[in-house]
């Protein structure tokens, strides 16, 4: 039976696109001489005389190994017989004393061979003894070839669906035969930390005084993620320097890491560090291959180019120079020319990139500070509703503080410029705080039948946005949750797929469809009990409700009388 | 006997520019004062080695930390305005920015006898004024007038009309990673000993995502827990408690979600973990997460008091928001009127001494806890000096200060 | 993990017996003491330096002490885990042998083991390794105490460990 190919396809891709060693290997076509030499060592071995002889191996050239593994991983290749593979992916362990690599892509033949074989039944339950032999020494070899994203990707892979068999089939048995999945999960998480740590060590000691350093572009970095208070301090040379903690450069890296393939704007600001002094980011090849890959339509900037380069490109030198001083009439120019056909081509498909761009021309092009000034005060409203939305949308996005980063250049120092900056700073979190503080309401200070019905259609309300929030965020939650199971309830349809229940645009316009209803719900309270409606409808405290908050003695509804959601 | 109508409540709003950090001081009279506070380039680098410090255990159990010595006696002083330092309001409610959050303000020295601020006044912590306001209107404490609520002299025992005021305690403790169970539980069972009512603590093996989210359902006044915390670098709405696999196989609870696009019908799903533990080498028992995002979809905290100890549980990167990804900001949005948890980690005897001291004050006496927080940090003052400042200030109190 | 009200268990005979988590606690309460009882500027820094930089720096480190070993060996050397743990293991017998240091790390462990979060760290003998190659002594309660006997117990295991 022939079926498509699955996991070893996601497998071959992660290897070529994100672990260096086979990166190379791809982009050369084929494998370091001692490499070659144990793959060639490997299936000299008579025991495996009928694989090399069916697959005509050892294969060198990447794109031929690719080949291989797609035929076997589809079950088309030839006769599958399962203990000379299991040999194999054992027997793959001890060559990785030889040679690392060539380990990695033998447990992969095994593996693809096995999935092929398999085909659909792949996934069944109970899960076939395969889970535990031929995913884990594909990644343990890959593990030693230092290849820590594919071998965290496999992990993952077999991990999540053996915890979800072992979940389904109550099988504590799967749970203790998958321990060694988790020690190796255990020591990839801790191999990619300390190339965290190493790439924050080297970045620091990049941070000095002298000359080269990367202090710009450092500054950079942390302008685009929002931190404009270190941005500043990195952007000023003189003695004593301020160098950022160990502890703050992991952070960077590792959220930098998080974000780059979503985010070219920073990805580009990594790029300026390749290839030059005072560290060598291609030593810390595995980060390296990360911050070096190209990411397909990771946003719409991704693809826009001006004056024939990438506009994050652009953004990226343009903000690193406004890092070291004045920026050239040259790049100004650009800048400007940059805007307008952003403006006119992307604009609102791309916020994030809309208001970092609008930060930076302000910054660069703003020659009048009192201008200056209005502009960022516009842009912390921006801010203030872009986080709001994407709240009330309950996107999961990661954005850090990069919406911070207006409110730092709110400068002026009067009683009157202080609390009008506290009130936009505090209308800021408010719109980050959107959910929780609709899902859970203050307590009710009177008691009548009207207000009580009220109060169960609000409760209502609130359950369906939980519903919808849930509903957003599976992508993100564990396989579990990928493959639904609903249990019948009296009124419930059983006949209903999972698919159709869950679905993530549906979920959105149920969001948008909720949180209108709760708007219109809480101007109708206005009429039986406006001082809960009004909390609830501008749950913002500006500094003055926040000083009347502090001492209020105003009383609520014992607990015990109170309604209470379903 | 005075009542809480009587206390002196002030606040600071902290604010840090590209340059500079300055505060709104608003004063119990309700004046505001503009602070000029410092310059980032002074005090940035400081709270950077502070962190470093206190982040490093095994410095702390040494008790070797001159930068916290340091910033309480030098220049944390600089960050509060002087009028605070010398004649402190009975509660001091603290709303920081950036990075002037996880600073240990209540450590910094008034005076020259090194009385340090959270001994001379309730200071309360929160994230946001608007979090601030919503903690006080969901604080169940809040349905007598203040009027009512007398303070008691030190020595007396609770008056009669506070203890009306009988408080529930839930939650217990358990070591998912080293095994420590009985050391876990023993806090919350000497509290539950000064509780009047019958308690609801769990077995350490009982402490399952889905007991702890029943034990919240019931909506018990205090939530103690010890256990491990999480704090997921990518996602902090995935970050979390890390609690013990249920032993019954199969995962047979239940938990019912609405789906709104089929108007109002409700769906059971098994009530799976929304993230596994992160991998570990070792660890006791096999661990689960319960999640902030499982926290606000499934459960409606009406607690008035949430005691978190253990590891990750009271700092956090700021996110989004200028949000701390702490998992005691999690239990504040989630419904909490306050929540004490550790900034940092301490040890054992001090941590239980402090607690006890605290719900001395605030079940015993009827001290608003901000209070108690004062009363505790003086127990321990006295205990050991001012030689040990990590024991000191570990814990903080956030939210409501009542 | 011992009860309060029970004679405490000694480390310093059962080193070998210590699991990952008390050998690595032990490791790291015997850096702290170490890097907080220098005049060396700077030796603590070696307590948060991560492998790579470790590595190199020991690698020069053991070069000079005639030692030569190339970037693969000494990255093993701060990485592997059998190889540091064998290592934490020879470093902290010899300063088991001088009674003011013992003392004082074995105040440090049981400090640490106090704690309410004692998490089950990894071993870390790079930081020891280093600060105990690099130092020539540190002062502890106005005792000198010398690292001689620790350096060159270190520098056996590692050409045993090398093969040389």
């Amino acid at each position: 039976m022939v079926v498509q190919p699955g996991l070893v396809d996601d497998l071959q891709w992660w290897l070529g696109s994100f672990d260096t060693t086979f990166i190379e290997w791809r982009r050369v076509g084929g494998p370091a001489d001692r490499t070659r030499a144990a793959l060639s060592w490997f299936w000299d071995r008579s025991e495996f005389r009928i694989i090399r002889e069916a697959l005509a191996l050892p294969h060198f050239d990447w794109a031929e190994i690719v080949d291989c593994l797609l035929a076997l991983g589809s079950g088309s290749s030839h006769e599958w017989t399962r203990e000379l593979w299991v040999e194999v992916a054992n027997a793959s362990e001890r060559l990785a004393e030889r040679d690392a690599a060539a380990a990695a892509i033998v447990a992969l033949y095994a593996f693809a061979a096995w999935e092929g074989a398999l085909g659909e039944d792949l996934l069944n339950d109970p899960p076939d003894d395969g889970w535990y032999i031929f995913p884990l020494h594909v990644g343990r070899n890959l593990f030693a070839a230092d290849a820590v994203w594919t071998s965290q990707f496999i992990v993952n892979r077999a991990n999540e669906f053996l915890e979800y068999a072992s979940i389904r089939l109550s099988g504590q048995h799967i749970r203790a035969r998958s321990i060694p999945y988790t020690e190796l999960a255990a020591h990839v998480a801790r191999r990619i930390d300390e190339y965290v740590a190493d790439l924050a060590w080297d970045l620091q000691v990049a941070c000095g005084p002298e000359i080269p350093n990367f202090r710009a572009e450092l500054a950079a970095m942390f302008w685009t993620l929002g931190d404009v208070p270190r941005a500043e301090l990195l952007k000023d040379t003189r003695e004593p320097v301020y160098k950022p903690s160990l502890q703050t450069l992991k952070e960077l890296v590792a959220v930098s890491i998080s974000r780059i393939p979503m985010d070219p704007f920073l990805q580009y600001i990594w790029l300026e560090l390749k290839d030059r002094q005072p560290i060598d980011l291609r030593q810390h090849s595995a980060l390296f291959a990360l911050i070096n890959n190209f990411y397909e339509g990771s946003s719409p900037v991704s693809l826009f180019e001006v004056w024939g380069g990438s506009l994050s490109k652009a953004y990226a030198r343009i903000l690193i120079a406004s890092m070291r001083g004045p920026v050239a009439d040259e790049d100004r120019v650009k800048l400007r020319e940059a805007w307008s056909l952003f403006y006119e081509i992307i604009a609102d498909r791309d916020p994030l990139s809309e208001f970092r761009l609008a930060g930076l021309c302000n910054l660069v092009l703003t020659d009048d500070a009192q201008q200056r000034t209005l502009i960022w005060h516009d842009l912390t409203r921006v801010a203030s509703r872009l986080l709001a939305t994407l709240t009330a949308e309950s996107d999961f996005t990661p954005y850090h503080c990069c919406l911070m980063l207006p409110f730092y250049y709110l400068e002026d120092q009067s009683l009157e410029s202080e609390v009008s900056a506290a009130n936009a700073l505090e209308h800021h979190r408010s719109g980050g705080l959107l959910y929780h503080l609709a899902l859970v309401p203050p307590r009710v200070r009177t008691a009548n039948e009207p207000m009580w019905n009220l109060l169960g259609e609000e409760a209502t309300l609130l359950y369906a946005l939980r519903g919808s929030h849930f509903v957003r965020l599976i992508p993100h939650l564990p396989r579990h949750y990928q493959v639904i199971e609903t249990w019948g309830l009296p009124g419930s349809r059983e006949e209903e797929r999972p698919d159709n229940l869950l679905n993530d645009e549906t979920a959105k316009q149920a969001l948008r469809d909720t949180w209108t209803q709760l708007s219109d719900l809480w101007a109708r309270m206005f009429e039986v009990e406006p001082d809960y409606a009004h909390r609830r409808k501008y749950p913002y405290a500006d500094v003055e409700a926040f000083t009347e908050a502090l001492t209020t003695d105003e009383i609520s509804l014992d607990p015990s009388i109170a309604p209470t959601p379903p | 006997m005075g009542t809480v109508a009587d206390l002196t409540v002030g606040a600071l709003l902290y604010r840090v520019t590209r340059h500079t950090i300055s505060a709104l001081w608003i004063e119990p009279s309700k004046r505001r004062d503009h602070v000029a506070i410092g310059s980032v380039a002074a005090v940035l680098p400081k709270v950077e080695e502070l962190h470093d410090e206190l982040r490093d255990s095994m410095s702390v159990a040494r008790g070797r930390l001159p930068r916290l010595r340091e910033f309480a006696s030098g220049w944390g002083r600089d960050l509060l305005p002087q009028s605070v330092l010398e004649s402190p309001p009975d509660i001091l409610v603290i709303v920081p920015h950036g990075f002037i959050h996880d600073i240990p303000l209540h450590l910094v020295a008034r005076n020259d006898d090194a009385e340090p601020l959270g001994c001379a006044s309730g200071v309360t912590y929160v994230s946001s004024q608007s979090l601030f306001a919503r903690c006080v209107a969901r604080n169940r404490a809040r349905c007598r007038q203040f009027g009512e609520l007398i303070l008691p002299e030190q020595a007396s025992p609770l008056n009669s009309s506070n203890s009306s005021l009988g408080r529930r305690l839930a939650g217990g403790g358990v070591d998912v990673l080293g095994g420590q169970h009985e050391k876990f539980s023993q806090i919350p069972e000497l509290v539950a000993e000064l509780i009047a009512k019958p308690s609801n603590l769990l077995n350490y093996d009982a402490l399952t995502r889905s007991a702890v989210k029943n034990l919240l359902r019931d909506h018990p006044d205090i939530l103690f827990l010890v256990a491990h915390g999480y704090v997921n670098p990518a996602n902090h709405e995935l970050s979390g408690l890390m609690l013990p696999e249920p032993n019954i196989a199969g995962f047979t609870s239940v938990q019912k979600r609405a789906l709104v696009q089929q108007g109002e019908l409700l769906f059971a799903f098994r009530d799976l973990p929304f993230a596994w533990a992160p991998p570990r080498m070792r660890s006791a028992l096999h661990a689960e997460l319960l999640t902030a995002a499982e926290l606000e979809i499934d459960v409606n905290v009406e607690t008035e008091l949430v005691v978190l100890l253990a590891c990750s549980a009271g700092y956090g990167r700021v996110v989004a928001g200028d949000k701390p990804a702490s998992i005691a900001e999690t239990m504040l949005r989630a419904g909490a009127a306050s929540v004490l948890a550790p900034a940092w980690d301490s040890d054992y005897e001090s941590a239980r001494d402090w607690i006890l001291a605290f719900f001395r004050s605030w079940i015993e006496y009827g001290y608003p806890k901000a209070i108690a927080f004062k009363h505790a940090m003086q127990r321990i003052r006295d205990l050991h000096g001012d030689t040990q400042p990590g024991r000191l200030g570990a814990l903080t109190l956030r939210g409501d200060w009542l | 993990m011992n009860n309060a009200n029970e004679e405490p268990v000694d480390i310093w005979g059962r080193l070998d017996d210590l699991d990952d988590a008390e050998l690595a606690m032990l490791v790291e309460a015997a850096a702290s003491v170490i890097a907080d009882n220098t005049n060396e500027a700077g030796a603590r820094i070696y307590l948060e330096m991560p492998p790579r930089p470790a590595g190199q720096i020991l690698k020069s480190t053991l070069a000079d002490a005639g030692v030569a070993v190339d970037d693969e060996e000494a990255a093993e050397l701060v990485r592997d885990e059998v190889v540091t743990r064998q290592l934490a293991v020879h470093v902290l017998r010899s300063l088991a042998q001088q009674p003011v240091i013992a003392a004082e790390i074995e105040v440090a462990y049981r400090a640490r083991q106090r704690m309410l979060v004692i998490d089950a760290g990894v071993i870390s003998a790079a930081a020891l390794l280093l600060l105990v190659l690099k130092l020539k002594r540190v002062k502890i309660g106005g005792v000198d105490v010398s690292f001689y006997d620790a350096r060159q117990s270190a520098l056996d295991s590692i050409r045993r460990m090398l093969g040389m």
